[in-house]
């Protein structure tokens, strides 16, 4: 019997037998998938549209403008033209007899309202579409009138000359009795003046007041002799339209999100996609770069290719189409999580483009959008 | 459906749900074994009345073992679909199909009695299977991916069951030398499920990933039918609350046992036998079918406040649930199933040693035919019953999977023996537990029986 125990030994040994190299404590729970790569489709994007632009509405304010949005989406630029008031009761002591109709000199008025469009416009940018409208009000119980001229002049900033000049004369012009404004210019600039107005207002203002000026007054409420104007335009792309991006602080645009793809282990990812611009403007993306880390930051190690695009402009009608293959790679392991673009901008305008007028419905799209993932794609099985 | 696709589930479903039959070779060598009639119901002729009742049998059977997905690195033991494996060594070692089949059997009682010229025996099973049929394109497709051109993926399936058995035998010998037994076998399915999917196409290309599935889900019941929900979709979870898909009777099958036993010489037994020869018919009262292609070809991203927000996250998880969608069965035609039962068949030899009569050594051979994991193997045996009390025998030989040994013992106690075994194959296992590292047949049994 004692022969048989080796034996038995043996195969209970060889049934039990347990490979501690198996051993399930240190299974590495990660799968790498799709190793000879796999492609698929993303889809579109966009529009990212001219809202940013929308958002220099701050700059705007400072400088005495508005930007707003017509119900097609163009963007209007909005300044109003201060040019002063008088308070009856100060015309009344300024009047040596007030029995007697007054004649009372204002003299000269002028404003510059298009300093927004005229910042634009030493970008490039065409002011079109520009209306200028001076009204005056009456708030006597009679009418008056008044004599004089308005004028508007519109000067090239960069070549110091007056290229449009327009003066009306207004002498004996009536403003009657009413409760609103009375126009004293409604001009529409020619469509070939792209420059915005450098001066307007008033020269030799004379009112023509009547006696007894006190009692004319139709409310107490309302005492003052307003003389306002309105500047509006459209802005546009212009033939030679470069923004200096550089010299605003904006070279350099750095857009944080989280692409969080660290956990792929991801090799390569090829993406191709069209962009489709409706911008009458080119935009030049340079630089490309990738940011990584809690605060982002240019991460050296990941390549993009290739390191400049140019976007082509367009219009709504026929939106300028630029193909685009963007590889990312990383020079040393896995990329990992991605948090924010960096790249250098520049924008000048698109040939053929000049006058389309500027409106948040342009933008750029992401069109037909496909990835490839080159070398697998790595998921932690017990997550 | 056509007919075609039909008869080729039909087909597939034959495969996948054959019956196993068990084996407990080494009984046939332990003396005085009272169940040994199970592998060989010659093998009764000479018994003696018992009572035998909770006897355990379990078989388990993969051509393909835990190695092949699993690989010890110097960073910890990874998966096959690491991408410290080369694809080649990984797909180099899957078979076509990874098939693994289980099947227990829990003998709620068995009596033996003898007559004038014949012994018979009653017994009750209870016995449960399960299957599972995984294609290796499934693994070429997650490891590689699929190109630019279709992966087409069929061939998935698993499914599992439980029926009782209740079986009558007859043995008696013919003469001196000669020994017959049959034993006849009425099988009562209770409980079956099964998923097999046919059809999964995967293309995925920068125009589109298109994802063609055709599954098949039956339950048995005969009685209760699951009801779809709105979108015409069951909802097995909320339409199946406890007690609607309960065991009960779902079909009936019938199969048989034949055996002959000789001792043309003295201390020489020659055994030969068929288990399991029968069919059975399952009832699905529910059959339930999930199909249809699925196609993404991007999304729409919207703006870059949208994207900042994450919502696109959110059009992702909408993407995956229409995939998920065509997961989800609508109901289909009952149906009857036809089963083969896997049957065995068993061929044995043992001689007593002439100068040592407690020692014996033999030979078995063994085939399984009509299985999801067919199995062949041929043994050697050895066999001690140095006192009355104890018994002892050992295997060894090899298989369809490689070298297989087996170890059986019996301990009898005044009336009472208590018989247990053990066959497997070698090259370990994973470690605390029992998965094997190479494709590996193991079966364990355990019993007690009373001389009456």
């Amino acid at each position: 019997m004692k022969r048989f125990v080796p034996l038995l030994v043996l195969l209970l040994l060889l049934c039990g037998c347990q490979n501690k190299a198996y051993d399930t404590d240190n299974l590495v729970m990660k799968a790498t998938l799709f190793e000879e790569g796999i492609s698929v489709p993303v889809g579109n994007a966009g529009p990212f549209n001219l809202e940013l632009a929308m958002q220099v509405k701050t700059v705007a304010s400072l400088l005495g403008s508005s930007l707003e949005t017509e119900y097609d989406g163009t963007i209007l630029c909005r300044t109003d033209i201060p040019l002063g008031k008088r308070n009856i009761y100060q015309i009344v002591s300024e009047t040596e007899d007030q029995t007697q109709p007054t004649a009372y000199t204002i003299g000269y008025r002028s404003d510059s309202p298009g300093t927004l469009a005229g910042l634009l416009q030493s970008f490039g940018f065409w002011a079109v579409d520009q209306h200028i409208s001076i009204v005056a009000n009456n708030p006597l119980d009679v009418p008056y009138t008044v004599n004089g001229s308005v004028f508007v002049k519109c000067q090239d900033v960069k070549k110091w000359q007056i290229v449009y000049e327009k003066t009306e004369q207004l002498d004996g012009f009536t403003i009657p009795r009413t409760y609103g404004d009375v126009s004293l210019l409604n001009l529409h600039l020619p469509e070939d003046v792209h420059f915005t107005p450098s001066s307007v207002g008033f020269s030799d203002f004379v009112l023509n007041l009547p006696a007894n000026l006190r009692t004319q007054l139709r409310s107490s409420n309302n005492q003052d002799f307003v003389f306002n104007g309105k500047y509006t335009c459209h802005i546009s792309a212009g033939e030679n339209t470069e923004i200096p991006l550089g010299m605003l602080g904006f070279k350099t645009v750095s857009v944080n999100f989280g692409l969080p793809v660290g956990a792929y282990e991801l090799k390569e990812v090829e993406a191709s996609f069209t962009l489709e611009s409706t911008l009458p403007l080119q935009v030049t993306l340079s630089n490309i770069r990738l940011m990584t880390g809690e605060k982002p930051a240019i991460d050296e190690k990941l390549e993009v290719s290739p390191e400049q695009l140019v976007v082509l402009g367009g219009s709504i009608h026929e939106p300028g189409s630029t193909p685009v293959t963007l590889k990312i790679k990383s020079k040393e392991g896995a990329i990992p999580d991605i948090t924010g673009l960096s790249m250098d901008l520049d924008i000048v305008s698109a040939p053929g483009h000049a006058k389309t007028r500027l409106s948040l419905k342009q933008g750029i799209s992401v069109k037909s959008a496909k990835a490839t993932l080159r070398g697998g794609i790595t998921l932690g099985i017990n997550e | 459906m056509s007919k075609k696709t039909l008869l080729s589930l039909a087909a597939l479903l034959c495969v996948a749900l054959c019956l196993q039959a068990q084996t407990f070779q080494e009984g046939f060598f332990l003396r005085d074994y009272k169940l040994a009639y199970q592998y060989n119901p010659a093998l009764a002729a000479d018994s003696e009345n018992f009572l035998s009742v909770a006897q355990w049998r379990s078989q388990s059977l993969n051509n393909v073992g835990a190695s092949a997905y699993m690989y010890p690195t110097e960073d910890g033991l990874v998966l096959g679909l690491n991408s410290a494996i080369p694809a080649d060594v990984f797909l180099g070692n899957l078979p076509a199909q990874d098939r693994s089949r289980s099947e227990f059997n829990f003998g709620l009682f068995s009596y033996g009695f003898r007559t004038t010229n014949a012994f018979h025996t009653l017994e009750l099973n209870v016995r449960g299977l399960y299957s599972m049929t995984v294609p290796k394109e499934l693994f070429e497709f997650l490891k590689l991916g699929a190109g630019d051109s279709t992966f087409k993926m069929g061939g998935f399936n698993i499914g599992g069951g439980i029926f009782a058995e209740a079986v009558y035998g007859y043995s008696r010998r013919l003469n001196s030398w000669l020994s017959l037994g049959v034993r006849a076998k009425l099988l009562l399915p209770l409980f079956g499920a099964q998923y097999d999917i046919d059809r999964l196409d995967v293309t995925a290309t920068e125009d589109k990933v298109e994802v063609w599935h055709h599954g098949d889900l039956y339950l048995t019941n005969l009685t209760t039918q699951l009801k779809p929900n709105e979108q015409g979709y069951i909802d097995l979870l909320y339409t199946s609350p406890h007690g609607k898909l309960g065991v009960r009777p779902s079909g009936v099958g019938l199969a048989a046992d034949l055996g002959l036993v000789a001792t043309p010489v003295d201390g020489l037994t020659l055994s030969a036998s068929v288990q399991d020869l029968g069919c059975m018919f399952w009832y699905y009262g529910n059959r339930m079918t999930a199909a249809g292609p699925t196609t993404f070809e991007g999304m729409d991203f919207g703006s870059l406040d949208n994207i900042k927000s994450g919502s696109f996250s959110e059009k992702l998880t909408a993407v995956g649930d229409t995939f998920l969608q065509t997961l989800k069965p609508m109901p289909a035609n009952n149906k009857w199933l036809f089963f083969l039962r896997s049957f065995q068949a068993n061929l044995g030899l043992k001689y007593e040693m002439p100068f040592y009569r407690r020692l014996a050594v033999g030979a078995t051979a063994l085939y399984q035919g009509c299985s999801t994991v067919p199995y062949w193997e041929t043994r050697l045996a050895i066999e001690a019953n140095p006192w009355n009390w104890l018994d002892v025998t050992a295997t060894f030989g090899t298989g369809a999977f490689g070298p297989v040994f087996g170890v059986a013992g019996a301990v009898k106690v005044y009336k009472f023996r208590l018989t247990a075994g053990l066959q497997d194959g070698f090259g370990g296992t994973v470690r605390y537990t029992s998965t094997p590292l190479k494709a590996n047949f193991r079966s364990f049994t355990i019993g007690l029986t009373y001389d009456l």
